[in-house]
């Protein structure tokens, strides 16, 4: 029956969809690619953030879906052979399949696309089945409404507003980020650098699958219905695994991620080296040469770079030895190079130095000074944008890199112990 | 084959059918009584065991009171109500092989027996189109394939013949003749021109509980005016139900 069900499925609203929910995981994971590189996990952290929106809209389809069938269905599942649970079940999975279809559609078209275009790294597949998960509960909820509420005009916008609504919300109040992530919407940001927290994928998983399956069997709404001990049964286990599920989100407080380097690197090697993820390479030429300019400059002092490896920021950073890390987000233009130079000079220049001496004993000289250093050696001049006197700034870019090289040894000691001021500046 | 005990129905509360008992064997019964009287509801308790408060039914001798025997009663009785719905989304075939499956068959057996069903109310060579593009007399006949597709032992059928023109209720007639043969069809309808067509036995219903039990021939005898009424099926009607009018059902 299930096969003629979803012939049906996939001739009514359910397959426009799952054709939507196609289009914009599509749409939605390509926009959210880095500029310049070309990497499967902004891939993957663009079809999370779809959810936002692909939730909403199958909310919406599958309760007009479910209002169309329910007065039919009244008319006979009552009244049937098979029990009115799996009735219901089998026609919500009719509904469900052309619009999962269309979300597998989606994530094979950007296999392909992908594969044409050389995208670097695989995607994690817990996380594809949790973003699909996510889809999974919204048919749930969708259907559920549908079932309850009738054929009104208002009911599939009424469910597709309440479904978004739910999901803006858990995002604006101050909840914990294990609750926040009980809710139906895969926000977070995929990396190369990082493990994945499986156990919350997996209880997402769980959760929402179970979830969706307890919404459309027990919404029924005018149906007489034995309570089979195989029904309470099924109910009860739905509730566990919902209860296991949400657990475990709980118990990782939400979190997807975890930062780690996973010491995959291509490498280019001259005066210095740099080495970057593989599906960073095309910006090795650029950040070679920005760094093998900021070491012209940094020249017998603690702050030349002899190794860089590409690296993630905070928990997870760990190069290897005798390297130093680079952190590098996109290569869109030359500005992105030079922030990654800008990151490299506040870690391991003078900031260390004034972090320790406390914020206290910095004085607007100094933060100033410091800071017209670091884009210096950086040549990031973003940095310095907001100052109101940028002379001391103008001086130092304007003196020959031999003379840069010069006072910046003369003055180095004042540097790294955040003691320099404008006063010590060209 | 179906039997009723000591039933006693109520709607929203109020008492419709009390403490009834009686049984229906094979061929058609036609129930007829006033509007309100509770044919419907009186064929929806039959419809629906685990509806009743009390186990007052039996098929075949076997009482209908747990799940499994609910089950099995299901699967052996076939329902047309009175406004027969259909889902737009269906062909006519999708939506007797769906009636199939509810009532217990096989995936692998619903074609056959929907195809079946559609050949015996002579749909076969619509059985690709929609439901919704037949015409109010044809969707009624899909709706009869659908009774019909479990090949019950009882089938309950609620004003059936309501909508049809006389050529497709001469059809009627004929099928439900033709199928009576080894099997309970309890029909209520307000027209006496299917107790005449169709009905072996006739039970006119009454606010009181039933007012008349027998063959069609009796009720007629019951008539003693006839004189400004159709028939004399009409006048026995009208004599058993103290209905002061003409015939209603």
């Amino acid at each position: 029956m299930l096969r003629i069900l979803v012939r049906v499925g996939f001739r009514g609203p359910a397959s426009a969809g799952g054709i939507a929910v196609a289009l914009l995981t599509v749409w939605l994971a390509i926009a959210a690619m880095a500029p310049g590189l070309r990497l499967w996990t902004d891939l993957v952290t663009g079809l999370s953030s779809a959810s936002l929106y692909t939730g909403p809209l199958v909310a919406g389809v599958t309760a007009f879906d479910a209002a169309r069938w329910s007065s039919f269905s009244r008319a006979r599942s009552p009244f049937s052979a098979q029990p009115v649970m799996i009735v219901r079940l089998v026609h919500a999975v009719s509904v469900a399949i052309p619009i999962i279809a269309g979300y597998v559609l989606g994530v094979g078209v950007l296999a392909i696309y992908a594969t044409v275009t050389n995208v670097y790294g695989n995607p994690y597949a817990p996380w594809l089945l949790a973003v699909g998960s996510a889809i999974v509960v919204a048919i749930g909820f969708g259907y559920s409404v549908g079932s309850v509420a009738g054929t009104y005009w208002f009911v599939p916008p009424a469910a597709a507003l309440a479904f978004y609504a739910v999901l803006v919300a858990s995002r604006s109040l101050r909840l914990s980020y294990g609750v926040i992530s009980l809710f139906p919407y895969v926000t977070n940001i995929d990396s190369i650098f990082v493990e994945y927290v499986t156990s919350t994928m997996i209880g997402e998983i769980v959760l929402w699958v179970s979830l969706a399956t307890l919404l459309i069997m027990l919404a029924q709404r005018g149906i007489r219905r034995i309570a089979t001990v195989r029904s309470i049964a099924l109910v009860a286990g739905l509730v566990a695994f919902a209860l296991i599920g949400g657990h475990l989100v709980l118990q990782s407080d939400g979190q997807y991620t975890v930062g780690h380097n996973p010491g995959d690197f291509v490498c280019k090697t001259g005066a210095l080296t740099v080495c970057l993820n593989p599906g960073y390479a095309q910006a090795l030429p650029e950040l070679y040469s920005q760094f093998r300019q900021l070491n012209m400059r940094t020249a017998g002092t603690a702050l030349v770079a002899h190794r860089l490896e590409q690296n993630v920021e905070g928990v997870g950073d760990d190069p290897g030895t005798g390297a130093r890390s680079v952190y590098l987000e996109q290569f869109g233009s030359r500005k992105d190079v030079e922030l990654a130079a800008y990151r490299y000079v506040t870690k391991y220049g003078a900031t260390p130095g004034c972090v320790s001496r406390g914020i206290e004993h910095e004085s607007q000289s100094t933060t100033e000074a410091i800071e017209d250093v670091n884009a210096w050696l950086s040549g990031f001049t973003d940095a310095v944008a907001g100052f109101s006197n940028l002379s001391h700034f103008g001086r130092l870019t304007s003196m020959a890199t031999h003379a840069g090289n010069v006072w910046f040894r003369a003055h180095q000691r004042e540097y790294f112990a955040c003691t320099l001021r404008l006063a010590d500046l060209p | 084959m179906v039997e009723v005990r000591h039933l006693s129905l109520r709607q929203a509360g109020r008492l419709i059918h009390d403490n009834i008992s009686i049984s229906f064997g094979p061929g058609v019964t036609v129930l007829l009584g006033p509007n309100g009287v509770g044919k419907t509801t009186f064929l929806e308790g039959l419809l629906d065991p685990s509806s009743l408060r009390q186990r007052a039914i039996l098929l075949d001798g076997r009482s209908v009171d747990d799940e499994q025997s609910i089950r099995d009663y299901y699967a052996r009785v076939g329902f047309m109500p009175q406004r027969w719905r259909f889902f737009a989304g269906f062909t006519v075939l999708e939506t007797v092989e769906y009636a199939a499956w509810l009532k217990g068959y096989r995936s692998d057996r619903l074609r056959a027996a929907a195809l079946t069903a559609l050949e015996w109310v002579g749909l076969a060579h619509e059985a690709r189109s929609k439901v919704r593009k037949l015409s109010g007399g044809m969707q009624q006949r899909v709706g009869l394939a659908e009774a019909f597709v479990n090949d019950p032992r009882v089938v309950l059928l609620d004003e059936p013949t309501v909508g049809l023109d006389p050529a497709q209720r001469v059809l009627f007639r004929r099928f439900v003749l033709a199928k009576s043969g080894d099997r309970a069809i309890i029909l209520s309808t307000h027209l006496t021109d299917d107790v005449e067509a169709t009905a072996r036995r006739v039970i006119v219903m009454s606010p009181g509980g039933i007012a008349f039990d027998g063959a069609p021939a009796e009720l007629a005898a019951r008539g003693r005016e006839t004189r400004g009424v159709g028939s004399a099926l009409e006048a026995g009607y009208l004599a058993v139900s103290g209905e002061p009018g003409e015939a209603r059902g």
